[in-house]
């Protein structure tokens, strides 16, 4: 883990007393507040359109709140700033760039680097998401799992403090998903960014993160803060079958159940390997 | 990855290798068509007085005096200037226009009326308005050209931005791009192809609109030259300058615009 549970260093983003409304909307957030921990791997759960994309857009500086503030590292946000990396539920690769000029383009833009240093800072990082063998294709001739660690390296080679991904994994197949997973863990251990994941689907956000937030029904905001202490390296069947992790998925699904006062609490989780809870 | 090998070569290669599924090129009859159309010509033209149809070989002729004495650079040259400066002054006007509407709403809704309003209007019937406005010349050509071209481009640019992504900008403006930066490495790669139809259909437009004005109202220029024909009853004057009306507009098509437009085929399939 990445973090001591004492840590009083001071975090890596804060947000406080959002507040936020669609115009014509009702409100969506009322008095949110979040604090992320340098390296934490957060993951954010709530039923869809309880707002979790418009709390990336917040937390990113794509809207503005009408209340508060986000703050990383004490700098106020916005969706430029260098510390800050974005995965979106769709790749958005650029289609007239490779796959290399695709994770070199931060680095072009930014321009402080010799042009020999980014292409290999570009190469490095794509070794690191395992297509290096890829790298002068255009992004329509990759698989759907293959564009999407795309995007991971382009928003990692710039080496953000902290990385949003917005329901990366959704439009993958059960099983990319659980390898793209691992794959996640496993670059988050080498370069120990904090990350905020937003995620449908309870088992992935349990597998994944450090700290678990439930997001209710707007303008709810959180609900509940789950601290998953599960060891680390995990494993994509053998943490999923520990007691510990079924635990606490149905201790989280209790909570959302309660939330949504649906009756089917689910108190004992299947056992079957690939059962998604997807709220 | 696709080679610029052309197809037939590498179907040869292929069934030089004994393997399973050899497949022979699909034979094309694409190089027959024009050999054709120039049989049927010259059957026709052997059973028709020469002064009514001529023979292809005393169009060439007649092609060969015109560039001999020079009279052929003249004409075309005209023609070329006129386009030139219609299709030039459109492609700029076309682009503010068409990138305003892009961007506002409102700019896009107000021209939306004029738009189709131009586009339904053939534009050889503003010629005797522009001339009436211009005198006969070089600048009344010009306007008809202008009008001619202006309005499909406008719609074509202003289409092809409206499609570029929204999530590119924001992954864009996430790898630390300015403002500046997303006009020159988003914006516009990704509305080249957009900007390549475009200029294809305003050049081709504009090609229809001045061969048309020249015929009504130029002393110079290839569609003068045709309808001088006519006026004349020199027949091969007429097919000579018809000739050349497409081979110039053939010319532009294959050497300019489809060599741009195949790099970006791969992408543009897809997005
Ligand atoms: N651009 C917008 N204008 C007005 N209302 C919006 C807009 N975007 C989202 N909303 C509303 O805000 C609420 C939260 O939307 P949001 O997209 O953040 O939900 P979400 O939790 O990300 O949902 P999902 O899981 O389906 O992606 C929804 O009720 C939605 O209708
Ligand atoms: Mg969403």
């Amino acid at each position: 883990m990445h973090f001591h549970p004492l840590d009083t260093s001071p975090p890596v983003l804060s947000a406080e007393q959002l507040g936020f409304g669609y115009p014509g909307g009702g409100e969506v957030f009322s008095g949110l507040s979040l604090t992320v921990r340098r390296g934490e791997f957060l993951a954010l759960v709530g039923p869809s359109g309880c707002g979790k994309t418009t709390l990336l857009n917040l937390l990113s500086g794509f809207l503005k709140p009408s209340t508060g503030s986000v703050r990383v590292d004490g700098v106020e946000v916005f969706p430029e700033l260098p510390a800050l990396g974005y995965v979106f539920q769709t790749p958005n690769l650029f289609p007239w760039l490779t796959v290399l000029a695709n994770v070199r383009f931060g680095l072009r833009m930014a321009g402080t680097m010799p042009a020999s240093r980014q292409h290999q800072r570009a190469m490095e990082y794509l070794a690191l998401v395992g297509l290096a063998d890829v790298a002068d294709f255009l992004p329509h001739q990759l698989s759907g799992g293959m564009r999407q660690r795309v995007a991971l390296a382009r928003a990692l080679v710039l080496e953000p403090r902290i990385l949003l991904m917005d329901e990366p994994f959704a439009a993958l197949d059960a099983i990319s998903r659980l390898s793209m997973q691992e794959e996640l863990l496993r670059i988050w251990r080498a370069l120990g960014q904090a990350i905020i994941f937003i995620t449908h689907d309870l088992d992935e956000a349990v597998f994944l993160a450090d700290r678990v937030l439930v997001l209710g029904a707007a303008p709810q905001g959180i609900c509940g803060a789950f601290d998953i202490d599960l060891p680390r390296p995990r494993d994509a069947l053998d943490t999923r079958r520990s007691e510990r992790f079924l635990a606490y998925r149905a201790q989280i699904s209790d909570r959302i159940a309660a939330l949504t006062g649906s009756s089917r609490a689910i108190s004992s989780p299947p056992a079957r390997m690939f059962a998604h809870e997807t709220i | 990855m696709m080679s610029s090998t052309p197809v037939f070569s590498r179907a040869l290669s292929r069934s030089t290798n004994a393997g399973a599924g050899v497949r022979f090129p699909r034979p094309s009859w694409r190089w027959a068509s024009l050999p054709a159309l120039l049989l049927v010509w010259i059957a026709a033209a052997s059973s028709v007085p020469a002064y009514v149809l001529p023979q292809p070989w005393d169009v060439a002729a007649e092609g060969w005096r015109g560039i001999q004495d020079g009279s052929l650079f003249h004409q075309l040259a005209a023609s070329l200037l006129r386009e030139a400066g219609g299709f030039g002054a459109a492609t700029v006007v076309a682009f503010a226009l068409g990138i305003s509407g892009a961007v506002s709403r409102g700019f896009r809704e107000f021209m939306a009326p004029l738009n189709s309003l131009f586009m339904s209007i053939p534009p050889i019937a503003w010629a005797p308005l522009s001339m009436i406005f211009f005198g006969i010349g070089y600048l009344s050509i010009v306007v008809v050209i202008f009008v001619a071209a202006l309005f499909p481009m406008v719609l074509a640019l202003q289409e092809g931005l409206l499609t570029i992504q929204e999530g590119n900008l924001r992954a864009a403006r996430t790898l630390g791009a300015n403002r500046f930066q997303l006009i020159c490495y988003v914006y516009l790669p990704a509305s080249q192809p957009f900007i390549i139809a475009a200029l294809r259909i305003g050049f081709s437009q504009a090609w229809r609109a001045l061969v048309a004005a020249e015929m009504i109202g130029a002393s110079q220029g290839i569609g003068w030259m045709v309808a001088m024909g006519g006026q004349t009853g020199n027949s091969s004057e007429v097919i000579l300058g018809i000739s050349l009306i497409g081979l110039m507009a053939w010319l532009m098509e294959s050497l300019v615009f489809r060599r741009i437009e195949r790099r970006y085929e791969g992408w543009r399939a897809q997005s």
